[in-house]
């Protein structure tokens, strides 16, 4: 029986039912609109599986309205939008190459903006105007559209001023934390009525996107405001950290609550960078409650989360600690479910996860940021190349129409002989470095002007578009890191 | 929304197109066109006319059953009457605030009138916007008072402690002694101080001995 009527009836339902006829529509569906994207191969063929189910996890989980794609929470029982959700969902359809979703998202996202400039979905989630900037910047950036960013600049500017008036007001009340956002009640996930340290790195982030948007627009006093409230903003955090009583980086300014948005400090705020040894301090206790590297929990210690410990994978990347990157994605891709979809929390024992069903739309978002990062990331000032440290990638990776904030580009990961590894890439503007695999340390380059730094990394300057080295094993051996030191299925 | 049969438009029907229909058809609007000349009143299928009185009642009547889409229509019915009365610019911002948040009865549990936060912040949007007009419509302090303590209110309901201690801020600064000023302010800034613990006397005695009370 067809769910909406057709004129045809009799025989000719049970035609247009056709069970192949429907997988066949299916399958030309998806595969068509998986190539309007960004093409992933890698030699992990699970990889490459959770990489298109990701996709359409983000694809499905979006509702039409006014004529803009609306990122819900999944198409499930969370048919709602969260700023703390979309911005990611967002960011993950940007840089796997759906750029007209991904800006017709921020679009309906900017429909939470308040009289007052603050921008939020949910009650006392005061996170939201950052995270709207950032995602703003993402989608504007990936790949680089002036006229577009033009567009936001008022709610941008908006935005820009209430974050400016509620740190001047806790400035001016001379509160024992200055210069921040106020105290908030979300009343989900940091579960607790306080001054969060996640608002407060959104926040950062966020003035720092509007610079960027400014700066991309070509708006220079509404670039130098942001960035003047931006280097004001951090050094408040700055001093903030120094006064708490946490040795990393605690979830509150009370230091009370769960740990959420504390753990975007490292990524993708980069509030502090990633050799800050608060953020190692951070990880280990994260990953410590769960027995290692992997994926986290929120709490209670008996379950996981697919996405909460994502941005500490993340920072391990950029902290050139790939394992625990790796580990990371392998915990999720295991307690994926059979269509490779992940659920929100679910039991560490059983990975039951009752309610709750799976795909999640930003656990979705979180495996396409990482794997992405993982083969070309351009978070830094460089191009960055297989940062995975994944030395099977090296066997021969590509990665097609991978839009970064360089350009969009294509990348190629691949082994011409067993002791030669090869990278090819679109020439960008800015210089480049490669990351050998782990397990294997560079012998010399073969490309003249590559410069090999630390028998870890080639250097290669501006617009040069593929490097070739010679690699031997390395001296120590590196333990490959369990998926979170968790049972696998 | 659906208020009732008395109050709402027929809709339109469907004839059959056989020539039985359009006979009658013809035949009906040649009737209204000779009762149109003849200036016979045609019957009105709206909205019942009632006295504003009627309607604030029914207004009052609404919120104590706490039937948020109820308030809402008969705080619109009002407002279509008395579009720059600062009470009733009030009255419908609290609507608007009240039918995005406030939850009714629905089949299996209890849930708002919207479906998603974007169908909320709409409302929240609106309801902002009418109570800062009604501020600016207000006749006298009273009124006016009225409008931005709502609006304070509106800000806490959001979780917006900054803003809302702005709205009781600007209250306290042009009315001395306003007391529901007074108390929240001195509230909210305990709580921006020490949001664990707030202890308001700790914050009074601190503030004392920096000189700022």
């Amino acid at each position: 029986m067809p769910i909406y009527p057709i004129p045809a009836s009799g025989r000719g339902i049970e035609r247009r039912a056709g069970h192949d006829a429907v997988v066949g529509e299916a399958r030309a569906y998806w595969r068509q609109r998986l190539e309007e994207g960004a093409r992933l191969a890698t030699p992990d063929s699970l990889v490459n599986a959770a990489w298109r189910a990701a996709l359409v996890t983000l694809l499905v989980s979006h509702e039409r309205d006014r004529g803009e794609w609306v990122p819900i929470g999944n198409p499930l029982q969370y048919r709602d939008v969260w700023l703390r959700d979309a911005a990611r969902v967002v960011r993950a359809l940007a840089v796997a190459g759906y750029t007209d979703m991904a800006r017709s998202g921020i679009l309906t996202l900017r429909r939470f903006q308040l009289p007052t400039g603050v921008l939020l979905s949910q009650r006392g989630q005061l996170d939201g105007t950052g995270q709207w900037l950032w995602a703003a910047e993402q989608a504007a950036a990936l790949p680089p559209d002036p006229r577009w960013a033009g567009g936001l600049l008022p709610t941008v500017r908006a935005a820009l001023e209430w974050i400016e008036v509620q740190r001047s007001l806790l400035r001016q009340l001379k509160t024992s934390f200055p210069a921040l956002l106020p105290y908030a009640d979300p009343r989900d996930n940091e579960f607790v009525r306080a001054q969060l340290v996640g608002n407060d790195a959104w926040g950062i982030a966020g003035c720092r996107a509007a610079a960027s948007l400014a700066r991309l627009a070509g708006h220079d006093s509404l670039r130098r405001a942001a960035d003047s409230a931006a280097t004001d903003y951090r050094a408040a955090f700055l001093a903030a950290l120094v006064r708490s009583t946490s040795p990393d980086v605690p979830p509150s300014w009370q230091a009370v609550g769960r740990d959420w948005g504390n753990l975007a400090v490292g990524y993708p705020t980069r509030v502090l960078p990633a050799d800050d040894p608060r953020l190692a301090l951070l990880a280990g206790r994260v990953w410590g409650r769960t027995g290692g590297p992997g994926l986290a929990s929120h709490a209670p210690l008996d379950t996981l989360h697919s996405y909460v410990g994502a941005d500490l994978a993340q920072w391990a990347l950029l902290a050139d600690r790939p394992a625990e990157a790796r580990g990371y994605l392998a915990g999720m891709i295991a307690s994926s479910s059979s269509t490779l979809g992940q659920a929100e929390v679910f039991h560490r024992e059983t990975r039951s996860f009752g309610n709750n069903l799976p795909p999640h739309a930003t656990a979705a978002a979180a495996l396409v940021d990482l794997v992405r990062n993982m083969i070309v990331s351009d978070t830094r000032d460089t191009l960055e190349l297989a940062l995975a440290g994944d030395p099977v990638w090296w066997r021969g990776t590509r990665f097609e129409r991978a839009v970064t904030r360089f350009g969009v580009i294509n990348v190629t990961l691949e082994s011409p002989a067993g002791d030669r590894r090869r990278a090819r890439w679109g020439a960008v503007a800015v210089p480049t470095r490669v990351r050998v695999g782990d397990g294997e340390r560079i012998l010399d380059a073969l490309t003249p002007g590559a410069r090999v730094v630390d028998g870890r990394w080639i250097d290669c300057p501006p617009r040069v578009r593929e490097v070739e080295f010679r690699v031997a094993r390395a001296l120590t051996a590196i333990t490959p890191v369990q998926p979170g030191g968790h049972r696998t299925r | 929304m659906n208020h009732g049969s008395k109050f709402r438009r027929r809709g339109p029907r469907s004839w059959a197109l056989s020539g039985a229909g359009l006979l009658v058809v013809a035949l009906a609007i040649l009737a209204l066109l000779q009762r149109s000349n003849h200036r016979v009143p045609i019957p009105v299928a709206g909205p019942v006319v009632l006295s504003t009185q009627a309607l604030m009642e029914n207004l009052e009547e609404s919120d104590r059953r706490r039937d948020w889409e109820g308030s809402l229509y008969w705080a619109e019915r009002i407002g279509a009457v008395r579009p720059r009365d600062s009470g009733v610019l009030l009255s419908r911002g609290s609507a608007w605030s009240n039918y995005g948040i406030g939850q009714r009865q629905a089949r299996a549990i209890p849930r708002p009138a919207v479906r998603t936060s974007l169908e909320r912040t709409a409302c929240q949007i609106r309801a902002f916007g009418l109570v800062d007009s009604a501020a600016i419509f207000a006749r006298n302090y009273d009124e006016w008072i009225g409008a931005v303590q709502q609006l304070g209110r509106l800000q806490e309901v959001q979780g917006l402690p900054g803003d809302a201690l702005l709205a009781f801020e600007l209250i306290r600064r042009r009315v001395r002694g306003e007391p529901v000023a007074l108390l929240r302010t001195h509230w909210l800034r305990a709580m921006l101080h020490d949001p664990v613990h707030p202890d308001t006397s700790e914050w009074d005695r601190r503030m004392r001995g920096l000189g700022l009370q």
